[in-house]
């Protein structure tokens, strides 16, 4: 382990950062706002934390915005820094009358970021395991946020970036996409009017198909120079390098993530919540069984199933079985939402030709997830997926892997946040290796 | 239930090995504790895991007690470091006080440091804090923060007296760490400590401290007896504090003290920080102050064209109509931005006066702003709305407008005007041929089942042929969503056909009458359409018998194919020949989930009825879907057809590419005929090239198979279906046996892609396979599947697994015999989300692929 790399003081972090060319260039009539461009003083001014995998997509999604403009990008693998910086300039490059930019600057800490007082928002796409501590610092910096899911990586954590984003204004747009397709909102609305009759019952199918990489022990590995390895752990325990612990495999090992259950099962979970009407609480019991790797160094359930009960009565019924996706049963039919696709099945069919009038419940649609967060920081209004909806979805994935861990009921106190079982309560303490804290 | 009793069984024997017998269960490990002891990274986690799961899964105080002394023994040992840091995780799980002298040892060890200390966090016992705050006594200043934020997080009242301390240390770094502990913690006392070491040093700005008190403020919001607490939000909303700290204040300081609500919120409103004034609307939407909405129309009116669209939207969803006048003087603004705020305003704040306006938008302005207004229309919640639409759509108004009124309507689900917008349906009305079609769709969501029979006799007016495009998915759509008491949905049709038929119903056009509701009928597909359909054929009008025809095929069932057929036959259709023959051949394109022997049957008969050019053509393009020998040998005999010779050529070509797996011989000598072709097109050359390319790539994998299915059952998942035996296990004579063709796109050549052949989630499909073999031999079976299967070897079930998994070729290996002549094997795939599909072959004991056998989909 490099144990340099370890100690993150400010001067520390700042003797890795590198500025990659702060030099002014001529500037086009396009950013002075003329020919009917919005002016950069106008422009919502961002910056990306985590710009590998769903970072570089949703990187992508928001510099293309005319109401953005983008100034830095921050990753502790500097080789995918690199990669977004290019991303982001080539972009900016092919709207220059002489084709080239260079307006952007790469961070390795993303505390640096935070400290920038031009930057008004900042997408995070960190492993799950930083969401919170960085949310919560985006907060007290003053940023408009927009975080990939899970919020968070534990309950703890998620209620801290509650608290903070509420405390100081700010917007918050949880990356739960899933939640702003009109055919998902419009088979929650049918299910919210009672189209369905009494909702009784939520379907959550979410398929695994990773299997491949499961039950294999991988070797220690040297650290890639470009890769700071100790600040990618962060808040995590210390572990031995290997490089399938990092990026995109993170997500099958608990200390990081919550496997399935909060990669795609996010998403299912998070439209169940939001047809059952219940964005703002949490389930009141929760049940699990799950069957896990017996070796190897992924340890997130493979197969799995798990029922929570609500407090209005309704049952919410998750398995590994597929199609993926979610499916409301009420007394007078069901709704099959297609994750991810939209696409809806409806028994009896004719529920998806149902118009929803202008007095019942309306969900609004969205013109696309990353606009809608724009369209928020400049009105200050409530995005499609504020923190709370994140929270909770968050939580309930993180009920569900302590359920399945535990292999028994628990039941959850909706005042204190706590299970009525001391290990499942240890089980949702976050690990916070310092000297990071919420 | 039932499957958490299943999968219940499981952990319970699990269970009993772990708790029933807590000393047996202990026991049990003591293996995995040995492998523990020696472990490092890259070693198996079998042990650990095993362990974990104990600890995890203890249910009494016993267990977890005799888990505990094996871990601290551990932690004591020799053993390494990731040992040691295993030994640590789980003491956080599940230690008591007994391990905190261990633990503590342990923060000696650099490596073990963090582990350690976060277990004793988790311990969470007055023991466990006083063993940190002794550490922390004795700690450098690098350590200290750790140990303060341990405690903090830790949330013992009891350590607030150890903290607090802290707070006043000239080291930020350690008076910060101590803000943020005592937060933690949270408690009234905790707070008040911040509260007057914030008041004490209000003289400077500290943004930790600020961070902290507006933490214990929320918190403690009820507070507002509390002396301090008004003296502490004052200074926060100070200017020297960033805006975000200034904001989250003010709103605190809303919220304790609600009659100064207006006064702070103008204040910030009104901030000389553009960030404050422009954070402060977030709170301006939810204020119920009418004052502030006067307030926000004068931002509004002074505002840059840039925040007006903001302030806009913060007026629409605030729902005090007194903006209204104000938000209407912006939807003729020059900007469209500012126009489509207005617009959306309006649709929140507007009532029935602004229905035309709205309309009008919705219609005349730039697309984006037509769906804005639209919008708008749809939201506005004034129920004298809806008339107002439908006076404007049954007026004698602008065209355009009367047709978006009747399509807001609709949106609107504005079942009131159902009866207007059925006579304009009707013609009743005065109603451009447009309009009245847009009624009729209308009707789809308007129309209650009462006025089901009347829109069916919609079909029989004079003035039908304007609407009858569109009037049969009307029908359709009504029948299929009336109440009918059980009926089935296309009896009302049925009856009102009947009727005319027995002369009691007049209309005006029997044949349009019929072309539309037999056209409805085939929409709703029900037994009971199809048997009516089927009676209208008798009848003498020849305009009805081609409606009928045409729209036979739509029922995609193997009767339309043999009743078509019968057409062809028959005299009495004589003069509808060519219509049955185009029918014929969509049905016929249309019937690849039939037997195989059943298709090819009708292929060699359509070639018998296909007499010119225009008719093999679209047979050919036909027989293409349908992969057979009978199809191939078809399209080979009509190369030889001049006018048809492309097509037969492109045909043989696909039917080669799906068939080379099934028929690799045959294949390779049509192939040949091609390629024998004089001047043959370069495009035809190189896929023969790459057919035969293909076909070298099966690495001996069984590739010849026939496909029965799929078969499913609504809401039931793969894996219950998994229990459920369908034909091929029954009575395989009446299954569906086609032949699984082959895609030369696949990435990997031998195997069978049931989800790019068939498609389709939960259902499984059953594919068989005739191994010829000249002697006896015993051989080995290798197979993968994705998701799990069910393996029948000459009848016998020889293996079954029920499981989600991905295709790894050769994961199943399983012992077979092989019989002298012919063998059977069959296999049953289930999908249960994601890929599907499968990869089979026989091997010696060598893991050669058999040789001496011939492979043939079918006898």
């Amino acid at each position: 382990m490099n144990k340099q790399l370890g100690k993150c003081t400010r001067r520390s972090f700042l003797k890795r950062t590198v500025a990659f060319t702060a030099f002014p260039t001529i500037i086009p009539a396009t950013v002075l706002g003329r020919n009917g461009h919005t002016a950069p003083s106008e422009r919502i001014v961002m910056a990306s934390i985590g710009v590998g995998g769903q970072g570089y997509h949703n990187t992508r999604a928001l510099f293309s915005l005319p109401e953005v403009q983008y100034v830095a990008v921050c990753d502790v693998d500097r080789e995918n820094c690199a990669k977004g910086r290019e991303l982001v300039e080539t972009y900016y490059a092919s709207r220059q009358p002489n084709g080239k930019y260079s307006g952007i600057m790469e961070y390795y800490d993303f505390r640096e970021v935070l400290a920038r007082d031009d930057i008004d928002a900042v997408m995070i796409a960190t492993p799950d395991h930083w969401h919170a501590v960085i949310s919560v610092a985006a907060a007290k910096a003053g940023k408009d946020i927009y975080c990939e899911k899970p919020l968070a990586n534990s309950i703890p954590e998620g209620r801290a970036v509650v608290d903070a984003v509420r405390r100081y204004g700010r917007v918050l747009q949880v990356g739960s996409h899933e939640r702003s397709r009109d055919n998902a909102r419009y088979a929650c609305e049918l299910v919210r009017n009672g189209r369905i009759g009494k909702l009784h019952t939520i379907k959550v199918q979410m398929p695994f198909d990773h299997f491949d990489k499961f039950g294999i022990t991988y070797p220690e590995m040297p650290i890639p120079a470009h890769f700071d390895y100790d600040f990618w752990l962060g808040p995590a325990r210390e572990a031995p390098y290997t490089e399938k612990r990092c990026h995109f495999f993170f997500r099958y090992i608990l200390d990081y993530s919550g496997g399935e259950m909060t990669d795609r099962g996010a998403h299912i979970i998070d439209l169940g919540q939001l047809g059952n009407g219940t964005d703002d609480t949490l389930p009141i019991s929760v049940e699990g069984w799950g069957a896990f790797p017996k070796e190897g160094l992924f340890n997130t359930a493979y197969d799995y199933r798990f029922e929570f009960e609500y407090a209005n009565g309704v049952r919410l019924i998750g398995d590994s079985s597929g199609p993926r996706g979610v499916r409301f049963e009420g007394d007078a039919g069901w709704i099959f939402i297609h994750v991810h696709g939209g696409n809806l099945e409806a028994d009896p069919p004719s529920l998806l030709r149902e118009v929803i009038g202008p007095n019942e419940l309306q969900l609004g649609r969205s013109k696309g997830h990353h606009y809608d967060f724009i369209e928020c920081v400049k009105s200050r209004g409530e995005p499609k997926a504020p923190v709370e909806v994140g929270y909770h979805t968050a939580a309930m994935c993180h009920m569900a892997n302590i359920a399945m861990n535990r292999g028994k009921k628990l039941h959850w106190n909706t005042e204190t946040e706590t299970f009525d079982d001391e290990i499942a309560n240890r089980m949702m303490h976050p690990s916070m290796r310092a000297p990071w804290t919420l | 239930m039932m499957y958490f009793l299943k999968k219940g069984a499981v952990l319970l024997s699990f269970l009993l090995c772990v708790v029933a017998s807590a000393q047996d269960g202990i026991v049990k490990l003591d293996d995995d504790f040995s492998a523990l002891e020696k472990y490092h990274f890259g070693m198996s986690e079998a042990p650990l895991y095993r362990i974990q799961a104990a600890v995890r899964a203890a249910q009494d105080p016993e267990t977890a007690a005799q888990l505990e002394k094996r871990l601290i023994a551990l932690l004591k040992s020799q053993s390494g470091i990731e040992s040691k840091r295993f030994a640590c995780r789980m003491l956080g799980e599940i230690g008591s006080d007994t391990g905190i002298a261990a633990l503590d040892e342990a923060l000696d060890v650099p490596e073990l440091f963090n582990t350690a200390l976060t277990a004793l966090e988790q311990v969470r016992s007055s023991q466990a804090a006083d063993s940190i705050a002794q550490r922390m006594d004795e700690s450098d200043v690098d350590r200290c923060p750790s140990f303060l934020l341990t405690l903090g997080r830790q949330g013992l009242e009891t350590s607030i007296e150890i903290i607090a301390p802290y707070l006043k240390k000239e080291n930020d770094a350690i008076a910060n760490a101590a803000a943020q502990a005592l937060v933690a913690i949270g408690a009234p006392t905790a707070c008040d400590i911040l509260y007057n070491e914030f008041l004490a040093k209000a003289t400077h700005v500290n943004e930790s401290l600020a961070d902290a008190c507006l933490t214990c403020l929320y918190k403690h919001t009820g507070d507002a007896e509390n002396p301090e607490v008004k003296k502490i939000l004052t200074l926060l909303c100070d200017q020297a504090f960033p805006p975000q700290v200034r904001l989250g204040a003010a709103q605190l300081r809303m919220n304790v003290f609600p009659d100064e609500t207006e006064a702070v919120l103008t204040a910030l409103l009104r901030d000389e920080d553009e960030r404050v004034a422009h954070g402060a609307l977030m709170q301006a939407r939810v204020s119920t102050l009418p004052s502030i909405t006067k307030l926000v129309v004068t931002l509004l009116d002074e505002a840059p064209a840039s925040r007006k669209p903001a302030i806009l939207e913060v007026l629409g969803v605030r729902r005090d109509t007194t903006a209204l006048p104000a938000v209407q003087g912006y939807v003729h603004d020059d900007l469209p931005e500012v126009r489509m705020a207005a617009l959306r305003a309006m649709g929140l704040l507007g009532n029935a006066s602004h229905t035309r306006l709205l309309l009008e938008h919705s219609v005349l302005g730039p697309p984006e702003e037509q769906r804005v207004a639209l919008q708008a229309l749809t939201q506005l919640s004034d129920k004298r709305v809806d008339a107002r639409l439908a006076d404007i759509a049954c007026g004698k108004g602008d065209e355009a407008l009367r047709i978006q009124a009747i399509k807001v309507l609709a949106d609107r689900k504005a079942v009131s005007s159902a009866d207007s917008i059925y006579r304009l349906a009707l013609g009743e009305l005065e109603a451009t041929p447009d309009i009245r079609r847009q009624a009729v769709q209308a009707l789809r969501i308007l129309a209650p089942s009462s006025l089901l029979d009347e829109t069916i006799a919609l079909s029989g007016k004079s003035n039908v042929e304007e609407i009858s495009q569109v009037l049969p998915q009307t029908l359709s759509e009504m029948a299929m969503r009336a109440d009918l008491n059980n009926e089935d949905p296309a009896a009302p049709i049925v009856h009102y056909l009947d009727s005319i038929q027995n002369s009691t119903a007049k209309v005006s056009d029997v044949s349009i009458t019929f072309t539309i509701l037999l056209e409805a009928l085939s929409l709703i597909a029900t037994d009971t359409a199809f048997e009516r359909l089927k009676q209208t054929l008798n009848l003498p009008d020849d305009s009805i018998r081609r409606t009928a025809i045409k729209v036979l095929p739509r029922f995609q069932r193997a009767e339309s194919l043999q009743i078509l057929k019968t057409c062809l036959e028959s005299s009495s259709f004589e003069s509808l020949r060519p219509q049955a023959l185009s029918a014929y051949l969509i049905a016929l394109k249309n019937s690849g989930s039939l037997p195989r022997i059943v298709v090819d049957e009708h292929v060699m008969f359509a070639a018998s009825r296909c007499s010119t050019p225009e008719t093999q053509r679209d047979l050919l393009a036909t027989i293409t879907q349908l992969p057979s020998l009978a199809s191939l040998q078809l399209a080979e005999q009509w190369i030889g057809k001049g006018e048809v010779s492309a097509e037969a050529t492109r045909a043989v070509v696909q039917l080669c590419k799906s068939l080379c797996g099934a028929w690799p011989e045959v294949v390779r000598e049509k192939l040949q005929v091609v390629d024998a072709v004089p001047n043959q097109d370069p495009v035809i050359m190189e896929e023969v090239r790459q057919v035969v390319q293909f076909m070298d790539s099966f690495e001996g994998y069984l590739v010849a198979w026939e496909m029965a299915g799929p078969y499913f059952k609504s809401g039931i998942s793969a894996v219950k279906l998994f229990d459920i035996p369908f034909d091929p296990e029954i009575n395989p004579e009446v299954a569906n046996w086609r032949i699984l063709p082959l895609s030369l796109s696949s990435k990997v050549p031998f195997v069978l892609e049931f989800d790019r052949a068939l498609g389709g989630e939960n259902r499984v499909v059953y594919v068989r396979t005739f191994i010829q073999s000249a002697q006896n031999m015993d051989a080995i079976l290798e197979l993968g599947t994705n998701d799990g299967c069910r393996v029948w070897w000459n009848g016998n079930l020889v293996h079954a697994i029920n499981t989600g998994r991905p295709l790894t070729p050769g994961e199943d290996k399983l012992a077979v015999h092989v019989n002298e002549g012919s063998n059977i094997l069959m296999l049953a795939v289930y999908q249960q989300g994601g890929n599907w599909c499968a990869a089979a072959r026989l091997v010696d004991a060598s893991g050669t692929p058999l040789s001496g056998i011939r492979v043939v989909p079918h006898k």
